[in-house]
């Protein structure tokens, strides 16, 4: 009935406004930001080992590849992110979550997003943990307030 | 606490604007009428409708020195109002040639041109032709991409800044031979023919431009999106970088209007319910100093205003809720509506008291007003004066160079009045919000 919706009307128009007018694109290539992603991912193991959760996550939350171009680099760092989360102990979310400054709070804010839209697509997979991630989202709501969400949702740079 | 408060409508008000003395406000009541409002000692009395529009009037300006009334309507139509001898005010389409609603309207400083914004990616810039006897519009369509939200006039009576739907504030030319002097040059450029484009900054994180305002001596640009961001530009010249552009992003929901009440202070409001004061300058930043409400003070939330005046075309108020608006009533309302057990009243103060950096934690549930910016109350109520989203702030008193009160309108139907020098100071999550130098 309302699959009247789905019709892209913006292909009838000349004027049409498109992605790329709308953020910019993430300066990296696609290789670049591979290698990049792959790096942080051995950074934040040895990290993860020596109990540095805190550093971790404001690497992988630092510069994280966006945009429509990047998708296996964002995989991955969504992947990594998701370790992090899931191996850090619940009385330690908050005070992880104030030592990360007003971007990188952002940002994490959209990857709790990004996974818990994974997960509730298809159950627990990838690693995607949805208690956690609603324990985090709840202490970064805490510290980085509503404000932080709807920059989530008004952002188009999409990790 | 706002100085004033008065419920003008039940239903959401879309704009509003006084007259230079402030003894008459025209509203729309969300619909196609204006109403004019005149103030007695009994209170608002309706005084005029303004029914000409056909749809949804959505800008009005009163010019103080002419006393004319400029709205727009998302009929595509704006019209000029004039008070004629016998008090009847006389409507004049101005015809702005737009194919989608239109947005926005405000007066120039000299009253001598209007712009009105529009969803049809245009700006019209309206002047009066001697010879034909009537309004013509010029056409600023580029680069704009998406609808055009908020406009305002740089007192010089030439540039115009825009906030637009496609995240960019932009400053343009809006010279019309005939009617401007050249003026003189300033940090937005020299040479100023109509539709340069003198300045561009976009939103950090890709929201639109809700609202615009220039600084009382024009040099400064501040604008908010709907990332919950405010934004500072100050521009040194058409070809070299800004001196400074300071962002702010505030833990609150998003701001969708604001008007500078000095060269150093700003007012903002929108979804927060509550106007709010930015201070700083350009070497030193920005920062929020307070709430010009009494927001997180919690408890203290004052009598409701009275109700609004009678008159046709508003929804006349039955006893209903009112009569039945005792605390029995309230206490078994809360627990059907919200599930709480105690009343209201019956809940420990101290909501708002912060769970900011470096505050206490709790759980979300417990602290809901720390975390939408200390204005919702741990009982689920608003303890601000507006009860819903504020669209609209503008100078109330004072000169422009040092306004002393704003006036607020929004979607609670309420126009209140706020004194710059009130309020109280921002607690929790709020406090220590600056800008970022970017």
């Amino acid at each position: 009935m309302d699959s009247f919706r789905k019709i892209d009307v913006d292909q009838f128009d000349e004027d049409a406004i498109s992605d790329s007018e709308l953020f910019e694109p993430d300066p990296r290539s696609p290789e670049e930001a591979l290698s990049e992603a792959r790096s942080k991912v051995a950074q934040v193991r040895t990290m993860i080992g020596r109990n540095d959760t805190q550093g971790a996550l404001a690497l992988v939350l630092t510069n994280p590849p966006y945009g429509p171009l990047l998708e296996e680099a964002k995989q991955i760092t969504l992947a990594t992110l998701l370790e992090i989360l899931n191996s850090t102990k619940s009385s330690e979310i908050s005070t992880t979550v104030k030592a990360l400054d007003i971007d990188q709070r952002d940002n994490l804010m959209k990857y709790l997003y990004k996974g818990l839209e994974l997960g509730g697509s298809g159950g627990e997979k990838d690693g995607v943990n949805c208690a956690v991630l609603l324990g985090w989202h709840e202490k970064l709501t805490e510290v980085a307030g509503t404000g932080c969400i709807v920059r989530v949702m008004s952002d188009r740079r999409v990790v | 606490m706002a100085a004033q408060i008065h419920q003008l409508s039940l239903g959401p008000l879309t704009a509003h604007s006084f007259n230079a003395d402030r003894s008459k406000v025209a509203v729309s009541p969300n619909s196609n009428e204006v109403f004019i409002y005149s103030s007695t000692p009994s209170g608002w009395v309706l005084e005029h409708t303004l029914a000409e529009h056909d749809k949804l009037v959505t800008g009005i300006d009163w010019a103080p020195n002419s006393n004319r009334i400029v709205t727009c309507s998302q009929d595509r139509n704006a019209y000029v109002w004039t008070l004629s001898q016998e008090g009847i005010w006389k409507p004049t389409l101005v015809l702005l040639r737009l194919n989608r609603a239109a947005t926005f309207v405000r007066w120039s400083p000299n009253e001598d041109k209007f712009a009105v914004a529009s969803g049809a990616r245009i700006i019209s810039i309206c002047s009066f032709e001697e010879d034909n006897d009537w309004w013509v519009a010029k056409h600023i369509k580029r680069p704009l991409r998406s609808t055009v939200l908020s406009l305002d006039w740089h007192p010089n009576n030439v540039l115009l800044a825009t906030g637009c739907a496609d995240m960019k504030a932009r400053v343009f030319s809006a010279f019309i031979k005939g009617v401007d002097a050249k003026p003189p040059p300033s940090v937005w450029g020299e040479r100023l023919p109509f539709g340069t484009v003198c300045g561009e900054w976009g939103t950090p994180a890709g929201g639109w431009v809700h609202g615009v305002a220039f600084s009382p001596s024009g040099d400064v640009l501040a604008f908010v999106g709907h990332d919950s961001s405010l934004t500072i530009a100050y521009p040194t010249g058409p070809e070299t970088p800004a001196r400074a552009v300071h962002v702010l992003r505030s833990p609150t929901l998003p701001h969708v209007t604001l008007t500078f009440v000095s060269e150093n202070q700003i007012v903002a409001a929108g979804h927060d319910c509550q106007p709010v004061l930015f201070e700083g300058d350009a070497d030193s930043g920005w920062s929020l100093v307070k709430s010009l409400d009494t927001a997180g003070a919690a408890a203290s939330k004052g009598a409701p205003p009275p109700p609004p005046p009678k008159a046709p075309g508003l929804a006349a108020s039955t006893g209903g809720v009112g009569r039945l608006n005792n605390e029995a009533f309230n206490r078994f309302r809360s627990a059907d509506a919200k599930g709480s057990t105690a009343s209201p009243s019956a809940l420990a103060p101290g909501v708002g008291a912060g769970v900011g950096p470096g505050g206490s934690s709790g759980s979300v549930a417990k602290h809901l007003g720390a975390v939408a910016g200390a204005s919702v109350g741990a009982d689920g109520e608003l303890h601000t004066t507006h009860q819903n989203t504020i669209t609209s702030v503008r100078p109330y008193s004072g000169t422009r160079e040092n306004v002393d009160s704003v006036s607020t309108s929004g979607v609670d139907g309420r126009l209140c009045v706020f004194k710059v020098s009130g309020g109280t100071n921002v607690s929790g999550i709020q406090r220590g919000v600056a800008s970022l130098r970017v």
